[in-house]
């Protein structure tokens, strides 16, 4: 299962690399939210995108709505992480079909809920 | 009745195509039969005329012309009719009108019938006259009159029109088809009322009463159907309904029964579901997709907050500000519900780790703290089509609360009082006399401590008596660990790491403070055991030192009375009664090698203590055992090697460890040996040399004496069991303070990795024991 995840922090993002990568997941990471939007053409198969909000160029928010905008990614399942508390940016998250994960996210939950995915995907 | 009619109207259709036809063909031979009747009518009477006219018109006689044409107009029904001729008088025209004949001389010659070359000759044979129908309703005739005489030449005397009324046979036609038209709405009328009866006795009647039944079934009510043995549709469908209706009789009285049943169970359970709302010990409620507080919620919720009227306010505001929970975990609690609510369930399971199970909640109107345990459970409706529990939308949170304020309490006390029992058990183990001594010996090193502390000028003066304080507490903690006081044990564990690092750290500032308090709170822990022994195990006849009392006094006594030899037995009795053999003073710790053994993966060593008839004095006998904890664990965790090495070196698996004790006159000397690997000699001359303490050239005995030296641990990796590098310093240190001496002697020589077997040689000052000679038991 391909999961492309767009995190500005070089330690977040080693993290989730390591532990999607060590629950044989194939991840493929971008280091912001333009750079996420560039890769997506060539990934199209990606079954999950993993968001963090904040994110210099496009935020979470932004990447999720132009996501949204493609076809073939209507329905694909996308978290946004974020620390925020903010109701007005998780009613957006709700409104584009996203999944909120309030950080600091709990590694098992996450891994968890990636497998109940892809049972469901193969289904 | 629709049906019926389609069926009526579809037939009379059907007549209606089929009668028309035949009547237009009917009336069509009709009108050819009475035309042509017609036709020959006026033939005969236009050949009747013909000669009378001729001969009229020859002879220009207009009366017999005129009678001919009144004849003409009463046999027939004549329209119009025009003559003309040619007689000897010049051109002449008659024509009819009203029954008159009309002779007209002054008119204009019709240019076509000027004689021409065209006009027909008829003979008394044959007479040419012409028909045609210039209309429906006329039958027009013309014929050339022609005069001969016999042998003359036929001669052209004028020209006959006769127009015939045939409107007569269009009236005759025209009735025909009233007739045909009555005949056929009759026919019909009389067909659509036998259909309908028949329809009505055989099927409307059949179905009315099936849709009568249907209506009623629809109703609830279940009609007696009776049965039709008859070999038709409908009777086969009234059958099939009858069936139908009595199963579904069937079935829905047991389903009445069943919604019955059900109800009566819903009634009780929703009734349930009210008490245990009202009368739960438990706060229940849920959080809505509007972040509030549903109106349904448990009573139990309002004494547990001590607030009222709940419903519709903000959780947020209503009970976890009121609770330990700070800031940051009140956002993310928020923020986990929030992004649960109105989103699938896997957003839930991602964010529950930010839900806390547990706090502590400070009721704004009395001010009591109460411990709340709590328990999140989403609630949501499965998407259309959808059987996976990720695919729940999740509307509202299910919290439940519980006050365990009490509960904890209680448990609190129990653990208090588990501890206690605990202590009691190890005291029983120990022995309450034991015990009391152990305590007052331990408490010896603390002191130690607080009062280095306490008289530590500066952090220098401090810095340099680690070591000591260090030393102590490592003590200590090796003692109660031969005691098995794990609860100490683990107290000490934590001083023994602060002062572990503190001594590492050398730029770091020595906290006294927290070397004071933990020796104090080890005291204190020490001093319970004391506590417990003097209020809960009570007063503790310590016969020993009674009957060393009752002695004491004879001996006193007895003095004065010279009866040496009884005098020589007592005092022997006295000094074993204050005194112990070295085995029982081990006994603890050789008790305890069982369970280091196994921490440390290694077999239990076989302990050979030899030490017949010497005894210890009661007061030197904790100092014996502290020395040989140490010894006897050095030996375990640095010596004895792991079972596969040991197999390997042909060794048994499980090591040997010997205590040999002799006493002469004056001395007491303890011989304490393993047949483990020995020193390792290699590693302590690479330290000793790094650190500049000797040469290489150092011999054997020197690089050995580096194990009494602080700081220094041949153990690669520092253990639980010792290791800390003041094992060895602290012994001597002790045995010094005793006036006596520890030296290392060598046997065998050096292996190819530098290990080289030793013994341990312990000379201590002969007063602390107390041999059989001195007992009178050898004289």
């Amino acid at each position: 299962m391909k999961i492309l995840v767009a995190d500005d922090s070089e330690k977040q993002r080693l993290f989730l690399q390591g532990l999607l990568k060590e629950n044989n997941f194939d991840v493929i990471v971008s280091v912001n939210g333009t750079d996420a939007w560039e890769k997506i053409p060539s990934h199209d198969d990606a079954k999950l995108f993993i968001l963090d909000y904040h994110m210099p160029g496009l935020n979470g928010l932004e990447l999720c709505s132009k996501i949204r905008g493609l076809d073939r990614h209507k329905n694909t399942p996308i978290l946004i992480l974020s620390s925020d508390n903010n109701r007005e940016l998780r009613a957006k998250s709700k409104e584009y079909g996203a999944m909120w994960l309030v950080k600091p996210m709990n590694p098992d939950a996450l891994v968890n809920v990636i497998k109940k995915m892809q049972m469901k995907f193969s289904a | 009745m629709k049906t019926t009619e389609k069926i009526l109207s579809q037939l009379v259709v059907m007549t209606f195509i089929v009668m028309g036809v035949f009547a237009a063909i009917e009336i069509s031979i009709q009108r050819q039969y009475l035309r042509s009747q017609s036709l020959s009518f006026h033939n005969t009477l236009m050949s009747n005329l013909y000669y009378g006219l001729t001969i009229g018109l020859f002879e220009n006689n207009s009366d017999a012309i005129e009678f001919y044409l009144l004849g003409l107009a009463k046999e027939g029904k004549v329209q119009n009719v025009s003559l003309w001729g040619d007689g000897g008088e010049g051109l002449v025209r008659y024509t009819m009108n009203q029954g008159k004949t009309v002779k007209d001389t002054e008119f204009e010659q019709d240019s076509k019938r000027t004689v021409d070359q065209n006009l027909k000759y008829s003979s008394d044979e044959q007479v040419f006259i012409n028909h045609s129908y210039p209309n429906d309703k006329v039958e027009r005739f013309n014929v050339d009159l022609w005069f001969k005489e016999e042998g003359g030449d036929p001669y052209y005397v004028g020209h006959l029109e006769v127009d015939f009324d045939l409107s007569h046979i269009n009236e005759q036609l025209f009735n025909m088809v009233l007739r045909y038209v009555y005949l056929f709405l009759f026919f019909n009328i009389a067909k659509i009322l036998v259909m309908f009866v028949f329809i009505r006795q055989s099927i409307i009647k059949p179905i009315k009463s099936l849709v009568d039944h249907a209506v009623q079934v629809s109703k609830g009510l279940f009609p007696n159907i009776p049965k039709i043995n008859k070999n038709d549709e409908l009777s086969t469908l009234n059958n099939i309904v009858s069936d139908m209706t009595s199963s579904l009789e069937k079935h829905i009285t047991s389903l009445d029964q069943l919604v019955a049943e059900k109800t009566a169970q819903l009634q009780i359970k929703t009734k349930d579901i009210q008490n245990m709302l009202q009368n739960l010990q438990q706060g229940i409620f849920t959080i809505d997709s509007d972040f509030k507080i549903h109106h349904e919620y448990s009573a139990h919720l309002e004494e547990i907050i001590e607030a009222k009227d709940l419903a519709g306010k903000d959780p947020m505001d209503l009970v976890f500000s009121h609770s330990n929970l700070g800031e940051d975990l009140m956002a993310q609690l928020e923020s986990a519900l929030d992004a649960s609510l109105g989103s699938l369930h896997w957003a839930f399971e991602l964010n529950a780790h930010c839900l806390p199970h547990e706090l502590e909640y400070l009721a704004p109107s009395s001010g009591k703290k109460k411990i709340l345990e709590l328990d999140w459970q989403p609630l949501g409706y499965q998407e259309d089509g959808s059987e996976e529990i990720g695919d729940i939308t999740i509307d509202k949170i299910l919290v439940v609360i519980r006050d365990v304020s009490s509960l904890r309490e209680l448990k609190a006390q129990a653990e208090q009082q588990q501890m206690e029992l605990e202590m009691i058990r190890e005291v029983l183990e120990i022995g309450p006399k034991k015990m009391l001594n152990f305590i007052g010996s331990q408490s010896k090193y603390l002191q130690e401590n607080k009062s280095i502390i306490k008289q530590a000028k500066d952090e220098q003066s401090l810095r340099e008596q680690l070591p000591v304080l260090f030393r102590n507490i490592h003590t200590v903690k090796g003692n109660c660990r031969s005691y098995k006081l794990s609860q100490t044990v683990n107290r000490l564990h934590s001083a023994e790491q602060y002062l572990a690092s503190i001594r590492k750290n050398v730029d770091e500032r020595v906290n006294s403070e927290i070397i004071l308090n933990d020796a104090e709170q080890i005291e204190a822990n020490l001093a319970k055991y004391k506590n417990l022994i003097d209020e809960k195990i009570g007063a503790i006849s310590d016969e020993g030192d009674d009957f060393g009392r009752v002695f004491d006094k004879a001996i006193a006594e007895n003095t004065n009375h010279g009866a040496e030899k009884v005098l020589a037995s007592l005092i022997a009795l006295r000094a074993q009664a204050s005194s112990v053999q070295i085995p029982q003073v081990l006994e603890t710790v050789v008790n305890s090698l069982a369970e280091i053994s196994k921490e440390l993966h290694k077999a239990k060593p076989k302990v050979v203590i030899a030490a017949k008839g010497i005894y210890i004095k009661n007061d030197k006998a904790q100092f014996i055992a502290d020395v040989f904890t140490h010894l006897f664990r050095n030996s375990i965790d640095h010596g004895l090697e792991l079972p596969d090495v040991r197999r390997s070196k042909g060794k048994l698996e499980a090591g040997s460890i010997s205590l040999i004790a002799s006493a002469s006159e004056d001395l007491l000397q303890i011989d304490f040996f393993d047949d483990g690997a020995g020193l390792n000699l290699g590693y302590l001359r690479k330290k000793g040399v790094d650190q500049g303490i000797f040469t290489d050239e150092a011999t054997d005995q020197e690089v050995g004496e580096l194990i009494f030296h602080s700081g220094l641990s041949t153990a690669k990796q520092v253990s639980e069991i010792s290791g800390r590098g003041v094992g060895m310093d602290a012994v001597r240190s002790f045995i010094e303070k005793e006036g006596g001496s520890i030296s290392i002697e060598f046997s065998g020589s050096s292996d190819s990795q530098g290990y080289r077997p030793f013994k341990l040689v312990i000379i201590l000052p002969k007063k602390i024991c107390i041999n059989d000679q001195e007992l009178g038991y050898a004289a």
